[in-house]
């Protein structure tokens, strides 16, 4: 009897250069099969990752002729817009995208909203981990991720905002290279981490429908992975969430409404150690703060435990209702690719977000007018531009 | 030496403005005078009596300013109802030789006029296009050319007679006659845009409290014009329901903090909403107000553009767009504009009239100074701006 291998139905996507390189930097750690494809504009990073045997595609080939954006990233939206069906074939069988993208050059900060958007329609869940760009670098890069933002957060299931000023915060004296080196390594690892959370089987488990379901409904994320060895490990662990940057010394966890703890180590990893860590990471978080578990025992690992941290600003919902508000592709989750047609069709991609949106804009069509609340409404496409924009657009705001 | 006076019954606030016309022509505003409306909805009077009331105030401010009586307006008018069209006619030459005379010209202009509109509408202005002499587009002036038909069309500005009739009942319900009506945004272009700017096609848009205006040129002619019944009050509402506060909270708050753009981060100190009655005092996070505020303006302009894009204009706008309006000085709209519109932007200030060097928030004051133009202008001189019918003269 034949056998087949299952593909995996994550996608790690990396748009532009920046990303790809730290998408190529995740395989290279070879512990984790994983689906990847990096997009580009500019045919010779491409090249160079091509090279790794890690599957690209090039954005506005007849536009750019694979010169690259030059920064402008109205040339990388054109670009998108030019060839975003081209990306869909790549798509076949994938529920989740963890989308990589840096913002502020020309090809991350145009083309990630209209890819967003493109996997939102066809029913797949995204998780955008985006960086942006240093203070250095320059007022008009920085605006362009800024205006960037509010466009992917209207489309990603879950949005992680990493400010490169904060990432590397703590490297500002190593000589560059390894400053940009390590960051890399923080981000690769902690996305190698959650990947191989959801691959490789542990005791106690995080499957990708469970990893799927939280990305459906995560909003505004934050992300941290944290690493120790020897023979007293992560007993400060404490201690490193309250010192660490990306979580705001702490603040993050304390908002958060659910929060997902991978725990990596090899056989050596002890009871007590998995209590020690989740006891630092609950006396940050508030009483009803969903915490969810999940550990991987990897042999290679001996004497090593890392953990990474998702904080999701939203509350998960029950199992029983999260299956009812999944979208399964079927064929997907038994190893077969669907026709394409069959994904690319709108109505399996009915979204919990979508259909919280129109929820949403029921209970607020009563009350959320304030002043206007008795005046003929202004309409235009279908919506009543007297409710606020932001609640329309389902836009949740930082608090 | 003769004077004018224009009234806007604005959504936030009324303004009466006198102007006199000097040695060279030139408007001199010499009175103004500003009141709060109470009111009015998203353009719409709601309350009579306290728009009457407003009114007053602001009168006898600009009275006592311009140490003159006023008894007749030019009334400036907006809101959801105001809409333009096009109507275009076509007359066959009538001398043998195929030369277009003055006699053609105002065949076509008239067969261009009869614009077939609904009874419960009332024109406001009917700006003439361009001619086209058989298949030439584009002619300004066709007198003295040759060809065999000879066509026109009509930009009509009009707007629901009621609600015109409802604003006009306001201002003579304080003894004011109302020597004409018209629309914000073809007067704002008045007193604001140069005739470099209308060669080069330039879009206007009036910021106003309730409504946003917007007039188009393309090739010095004005070829679209509208009205969305969104403006800076939606703004406040938003703000005020985002982090649940008094509108009055709010707007202040949008005053002294608020911007269309992106820019604060994590280390940009919260805002501080201090203690009022029943409530305790708070801080709100600044990003979050930039995104209630970068929304609602990045929609208002979404709106705009999708209608300039439907009338075909957008590509001919060489001149960028002009922000007008009370709305203009909202910290960060200019970027945001240009960032929508793809196009440059900057604020429009009342430079075709004298007087105002020295008023705060200028732009705010753009459509009344344009209407003291307006006014200054002899029925021949407004040329493009011919009034088809003056309902509302001295007297009626």
């Amino acid at each position: 009897m034949p056998t087949q291998t299952q593909p995996s139905d994550i996608l790690l996507l990396g748009i532009g250069g920046g990303a790809s390189i730290i998408v190529a930097d995740i395989v290279q750690n070879g512990q984790t099969p994983l689906r990847t494809l990096c997009i580009d504009t500019d045919a010779s990073a491409l090249a160079y990752i091509a090279e790794k045997n890690i599957p690209t595609l090039l954005l506005g080939g007849t536009r750019l002729a694979g010169r690259g954006t030059g920064g402008d990233c109205i040339k990388g939206r054109m670009a998108i817009q030019d060839d975003i069906e081209t990306l869909t074939p790549h798509l076949q069988g994938v529920r989740t995208v963890m989308l990589l993208a840096c913002l502020g050059s020309g090809t991350g900060s145009g083309t990630v909203a209209d890819v967003v958007k493109h996997l939102r329609s066809l029913g797949i869940a995204t998780c955008c981990v985006i960086t942006l760009p240093f203070k250095m670098e320059g007022a008009s890069r920085q605006q362009t991720a800024e205006r960037t933002v509010p466009m992917i957060e209207e489309y990603a299931d879950t949005l992680v905002t990493l400010p490169l000023d904060t990432l590397y915060g703590s490297l500002l004296d190593e000589p560059l290279a390894i400053a940009i080196a390590k960051a890399n390594t923080f981000l690769a690892d902690g996305l190698t981490l959650l990947f191989q959370l959801v691959s490789r089987p542990g005791y106690i488990s995080m499957d990708s429908t469970r990893l799927n379901m939280m990305i459906h409904h995560g909003g505004i994320s934050h992300f941290a992975s944290f690493e120790d060895t020897g023979h007293v490990r992560m007993m400060d662990l404490a201690l490193r969430l309250k010192a660490s940057k990306v979580l705001r010394s702490g603040d993050i966890l304390s908002k958060a409404k659910t929060v997902l703890v991978g725990i990596l180590a090899g056989d050596d990893l002890r009871l007590k150690e998995i209590d020690s860590i989740m006891t630092a990471i609950s006396s940050l978080c508030k009483k009803n703060t969903q915490i969810e578990l999940g550990t991987v025992l990897d042999n290679t690992l001996q004497g090593k435990i890392s953990v990474v941290l998702f904080a999701f600003e939203n509350a998960m919902p029950t199992q029983a209702t999260a299956i009812i508000q999944q979208t399964p592709v079927s064929e997907a989750s038994i190893g077969i690719e669907p026709p394409l047609a069959d994904i690319a069709i709108p109505a399996t991609g009915k979204r919990s977000k979508a259909s919280s949106k129109a929820n949403k804009l029921a209970a607020v069509s009563e009350k959320g007018r304030g002043r206007f609340h008795n005046v003929d409404p202004t309409l235009w496409n279908g919506q009543d531009l007297d409710i606020p924009t932001y609640q329309r657009r389902d836009i949740i705001l930082e608090r | 030496m003769s004077l004018a006076v224009a009234l806007e019954i604005g959504t936030s606030r009324t303004v009466v403005s006198v102007g006199e016309t000097g040695e060279h022509g030139r408007v001199k505003v010499i009175g103004v005078g500003t009141c709060p409306t109470i009111g009015v909805r998203k353009g719409q009077i709601s309350d009579l009596k306290q728009v009457s009331l407003g009114i007053e105030t602001a009168l006898k401010q600009a009275e006592k300013m311009a140490d003159t009586e006023i008894w007749q307006v030019i009334q400036i008018i907006s809101g959801n109802h105001i809409q333009a069209n096009t109507n275009s006619g076509t007359t066959a030459i009538r001398s043998h030789d195929r030369i277009v005379i003055r006699e053609d010209i105002d065949d076509v202009k008239e067969i261009a006029r009869a614009i077939p509109l609904e009874v419960d509408r009332q024109i406001l202005h009917t700006i003439d296009q361009t001619f086209m002499l058989d298949d030439q587009s584009g002619v300004v002036d066709p007198l003295g050319m040759r060809c065999n038909v000879l066509s026109t069309s009509v930009l009509a500005i009009h707007g629901m007679k009621n609600r015109i009739e409802n604003a006009v009942t306001a201002a003579k319900s304080m003894q004011l006659n109302v020597n004409d009506v018209v629309f914000a945004g073809v007067v704002s272009a008045l007193s604001t845009l140069t005739p470099e700017q209308k060669k080069n096609g330039v879009v206007l848009l009036n910021l106003g409290g309730g409504t946003t205006s917007y007039v188009a040129y393309c090739n010095d002619v004005m070829c679209a014009a509208g009205c969305i019944a969104v403006g800076g009050d939606h703004v406040t509402n938003d703000i005020a329901l985002a982090f649940n506060i008094p509108g009055n909270n709010a707007e202040d708050i949008k005053r002294s903090f608020g911007s269309a753009m992106l820019t604060a981060d994590s280390t940009t100190p919260r805002i501080k909403i201090g203690a009022d009655l029943g409530r305790e005092e708070r801080t709100i996070n600044p990003r979050a107000l930039q995104t209630v505020i970068n929304a609602r303006m990045d929609e208002i302009f979404r709106v705009i553009l999708s209608k300039l894009n439907q009338a075909g204009i957008l590509q001919h706008v060489g001149a960028g767009v002009v922000l007008t309006g009370g709305g203009a000085y909202l910290k960060g709209v200019v970027d945001l504009a240009q960032h929508v519109f793809r196009a440059p932007c900057t604020i429009g200030l009342p430079t075709h009239v004298d007087g105002l060097e020295k008023a705060d928030n200028s732009a705010a004051l753009t459509a009344t100074a344009g209407a003291l133009m307006y006014a200054n202008m002899g029925n021949s001189r407004r040329g493009i701006f011919d009034k088809l019918i003056t309902l509302f003269t001295k007297g009626s």
